[in-house]
């Protein structure tokens, strides 16, 4: 835990329930002894990638919890400081986010569109032509889509 | 009714006055003005329903928003969050092509989160690390025209934004329209 240092005292735990604590203790015990990340880990952006779907079976199925669960043991991860669960816990937000669009990512965590109608023009006009470029982009996917259809039934 | 129009022979008896054969019908006319008046006072009615149903729908979600278990992670596990999602590079520039021409596109996960909520965007817009990662192919970018020049404007957005963050670049430069 973030500047306690090694003690024998009792750690308050003010911030995690024990349904939680429970679910954190569970996974410590699978991953004990387990070398810790380095410390810079997360600041290191070169296995990015790598590291936003890598998720091992176990930790998938650890971390298959309802959202109120989940965002609790993130919480309760960040402030015991145990990185690697956290790096579960926001790996598996950043895999429920991908491939949705803003307003099903609103719908998915209960975010209200809380823009004003002035910023919600600001961001059609977002920078430039974005939006036209993003649906051309998707124009164009769906045209490529086509021509291999129409080249796979020839 | 229907029967004696089907069954009578023709010529037929003509009833003397319409109410002979229902009283109601008597003011017909009347009576489906009526109904259609009261048909556009439920409909009005239904209408303002639906308009406060709307109304309450929001400020519900809106409740229920300031409960949601997102509304707790703190702004550093939430770039943590972003950083993951937008993965290696958060703008890539790419190239795709078509029979008859090259197509600059750009995909940019930042710009896209930043969509999400006021909340999100403040977070996104003051953090540099999530805009100075950029993957450009710039195969299609020789010509200039409204396309690239958008696209331009978009990479200046990133840069300025990423500062002072040191940046992350990879760039492809084929030269495959030749």
């Amino acid at each position: 835990m973030k500047n306690v240092g090694e003690s024998d005292q009792p750690i308050p735990l003010p911030n995690v329930s024990s349904s939680v604590l429970k679910k954190v203790l569970e996974y410590c015990e699978h991953h004990r002894g387990e070398p810790l990340p380095a410390p810079d880990a997360d600041t290191s952006q070169d296995d990015t990638r790598k590291r936003t779907t890598d998720i091992s079976e176990w930790d998938q199925k650890f971390i298959t919890v309802d959202q109120e669960m989940l965002f609790e043991i993130i919480l309760a991860a960040n402030y015991l400081d145990i990185k690697s669960l956290l790096d579960v816990g926001c790996k598996t937000v950043a895999n429920m986010i991908k491939g949705k669009t803003p307003e099903e990512i609103r719908k998915l965590f209960n975010i209200v569109n809380d823009f004003t109608p002035e910023e919600e023009v600001r961001l059609l006009a977002l920078p430039h032509s974005y939006h036209q470029l993003i649906l051309s982009f998707w124009h164009h996917q769906a045209q490529i889509k086509k021509e291999n259809e129409w080249a796979e039934d020839r | 009714m229907l029967e004696r129009l089907r069954r009578e022979e023709l010529p037929a008896r003509r009833p003397s006055s319409i109410a002979e054969i229902n009283p109601l019908f008597e003011n017909g006319s009347s009576l489906l003005i009526e109904f259609d008046e009261s048909i556009a006072k439920i409909e009005e009615a239904v209408q303002r329903l639906k308009q406060t149903r709307e109304r309450f729908e929001r400020s519900l979600n809106v409740a229920k928003s300031l409960f949601a278990p997102v509304r707790r992670l703190p702004e550093d596990v939430l770039v943590k969050i972003f950083s993951l999602y937008q993965g290696e590079y958060s703008f890539k520039l790419e190239t795709h092509h078509t029979s008859e021409a090259y197509f600059p596109s750009i995909r940019s996960a930042t710009l896209h989160l930043s969509c999400v909520c006021s909340g999100w965007r403040r977070i996104i817009f003051s953090t540099p690390r999530l805009w100075s990662t950029l993957d450009l192919n710039l195969d299609s970018m020789e010509n200039a025209n409204k396309r690239t020049a958008g696209i331009l404007n978009t990479l200046s957005d990133y840069l300025s934004r990423s500062r002072p963050e040191p940046l992350k670049l990879r760039i492809a430069l084929l030269s495959t329209q030749s």
